[in-house]
């Protein structure tokens, strides 16, 4: 299967991710290479076969909704680039 | 002087359970160990570790403190480790080996980290890795690539290729790794030491930099069966703050050390032996089932059919789950955050483009590729199915086998920069460890000799799930028979 310039440009929209003209250079072959070894999942006989979703059961485990210690408000803002009035800043989106 | 040389070599070289001995007699001490470990990590040119601990001396101090009060921990007290950089350490930088976090400080610790603080190890630092864990050769850190303590112009495997090279440099007495498609048991056998994946759920997660969350698991790097066990009851148990981790009750697991291979049912699925392994390791996995042969085990071929689609599975997977995991790096809360932009898009889509690295940023691609609609089904949907059907081969094997023998990996370590041309050709070494991340199982590697170049080899032990202690058992018994 080929991988179309367009398709790139969707994908690139999609993960907020942008690769310059060298770096797509760089891994279209590898790209493409990954692809044809994910379609050879197409050769498998899954008629009837439930998909695996995790390796063990998980249950869903219900517990009082009690309050307990947390990181305090300096140290959750701690690691970021822009804080303003004890808030995460991001650029204006209004 | 030459003396001294050889008596601290001798000293670093030590097992942390013969350290620990050491430690009990009295006749050294933590300070010493870790200022030994610290004095090798400097002089050391492989890269191995990311970040020093700068607390490390003081941790060790602590511990000799409580030894002198009779307040010892247990057999890991004052014993010099270190960790994986994808696993937090609440006050040291965690970078996962990409620029992305190269400059985070976690504000609190894994349950892996706080377990064996608790313990009472001393924390040397964290170590190199392949960004994000997404790699099998340690090439791909922000950081430099790791290089072989057993020949520097190669590669010591990866993702944990940092973790690997230290225990193999005696640079620390045992380190933890992280383990989704081989990246604990493949840089171990690359580097000539142990490594364990336990089964999926076996160890909590929680404070671990997520890739692939239906893959990941924690597992140690150790110099033998003995420290893995130590290490593994360490750290192995329910986490109240990871809701994967199982309840299943916990053996000891140095336990299992003593039984021996009298009577352990072994066998060789034929897929892991064919085209594509060399022939070295093939004859040194065989000497292995050779050693445990003669201590009397039972040793069969079997057969695993569906191998084939697990490399296929594994990348789908694997590149979908982490596509979603590596989307709440956006420069805001955490993390690198790009210069100068317009809007909040442009900043989020600069931040990814300029804070990954090629293979992150191709994964992600990949993974959103998979998961979007109209291909959903066709890969993502179907590997999972590929997956039901890998788990089912394995549970008929082992309803005839105590623990399945293969090679760890095809080939022993290549040179730096060898493959960087086609990343399939590294995909596909990792051939004989995806399966076990697929289906979730617990799988060792372990060392059994050198190729003609003195390359190490490892030969990877997989069990049923929960079945760490099959796993060291048979791991001592080839130790032993190794040795005999």
């Amino acid at each position: 299967m080929e991988f179309s310039e367009q398709e790139l440009a969707d994908l690139e929209m999609l993960a907020r991710v942008e690769l310059s003209e060298s770096e797509w250079n760089r891994c279209r072959q590898a790209f493409q290479n990954v692809l044809d070894l994910a379609a050879s999942l197409q050769a498998v006989d899954t008629e009837e076969v439930e998909p695996m979703i995790s390796p063990i059961h998980l249950m869903n485990v219900m517990r009082e909704d009690e309050i307990r210690p947390g990181l305090e408000r300096e140290e959750a803002l701690a690691q970021a680039t822009e804080t303003e009035s004890g808030c995460f800043k991001v650029p204006r989106i209004l | 002087m030459n003396q001294s040389i050889s008596a601290a070599e001798e000293l670093a070289a030590l097992t942390a359970h013969d350290a620990s001995c050491r430690l009990a007699e009295g006749t050294v001490s933590s300070v010493q160990l870790t200022q030994l470990m610290l004095d090798r990590i400097a002089a050391s040119q492989n890269n191995a570790f990311i970040t020093v601990n700068p607390k490390a001396l003081e941790e060790a101090a602590a511990a000799d403190a409580r030894r002198q009060k009779g307040e010892a921990r247990g057999p890991l007290d004052g014993i010099p480790m270190a960790l994986k950089d994808n696993i937090s350490t609440q006050g040291l930088r965690t970078t996962c080996a990409s620029r992305m976090l190269a400059e985070f400080v976690p504000p609190y610790s894994a349950t892996v980290a706080r377990r064996l603080s608790e313990a009472g190890c001393v924390l040397l630092g964290k170590l190199n890795m392949d960004e994000f864990a997404m790699g099998s050769t340690s090439e791909n850190s922000y950081f430099g690539p790791v290089r072989n303590p057993r020949d520097p112009q190669r590669i010591a495997g990866g993702s944990s290729g940092g973790s690997a090279a230290a225990v193999a440099e005696n640079l620390a007495y045992f380190t933890l790794g992280s383990d989704t498609g081989g990246s604990v048991r493949q840089p171990a056998a690359m580097c000539g030491v142990m490594g364990m994946k336990p089964t999926y759920g076996r160890i909590s997660r929680y404070g671990v930099v997520a890739f692939a969350s239906s893959l990941d698991q924690i597992g140690p790097i150790t110099k033998d069966a003995q420290d893995c066990a130590l290490v593994l009851n360490a750290i192995a148990g329910k986490d109240p703050y990871d809701g994967s981790s199982l309840m299943n009750p916990l053996p000891d697991y140095l336990d299992a050390l003593k039984d021996g291979a009298a009577g352990l049912r072994i066998g060789i699925p034929k897929e892991y032996m064919g085209e594509g392994i060399s022939e070295e390791v093939r004859m040194a996995v065989e000497r292995v089932a050779g050693l445990l042969e003669a201590q009397g085990a039972i040793v069969e071929t079997c057969s695993l059919p569906r191998t084939e689609y697990a490399l296929s599975a594994y990348y789908v997977i694997s590149s979908a789950e982490a596509c979603s995991n590596l989307g709440r790096y956006d420069g805001v809360k955490y993390g690198y955050r790009t210069q100068a932009y317009a809007n909040l898009a442009e900043m989020i889509e600069k931040t990814r483009s300029e804070g990954f690295g090629d293979e992150v940023k191709r994964r992600i691609l990949l993974g959103t590729y998979t998961l979007s609609a109209g291909y959903f089904d066709a890969y993502y949907k179907r590997a999972q199915q590929a997956r039901t059907l890998i788990m089912e081969d394995f549970r008929k094997v082992f309803r005839q086998y105590d623990v399945l023998l293969t090679p760890t990996s095809p080939v022993t370590a290549w040179a730096l920069g060898q493959k960087h041309a086609n990343p399939l050709e590294i995909y596909a070494m990792d051939v004989c460890t995806v399966s076990v991340n697929v289906a979730g199982l617990p799988a060792l590697s372990l060392p059994c000799g050198t190729d003609s170049q003195g390359l190490p080899i490892g030969a990877q032990f997989i069990a049923n799930t929960l079945g760490e202690a099959v796993l060291l058992r048979a791991a001592a018994a080839a130790e032993k028979g190794g040795k005999a």
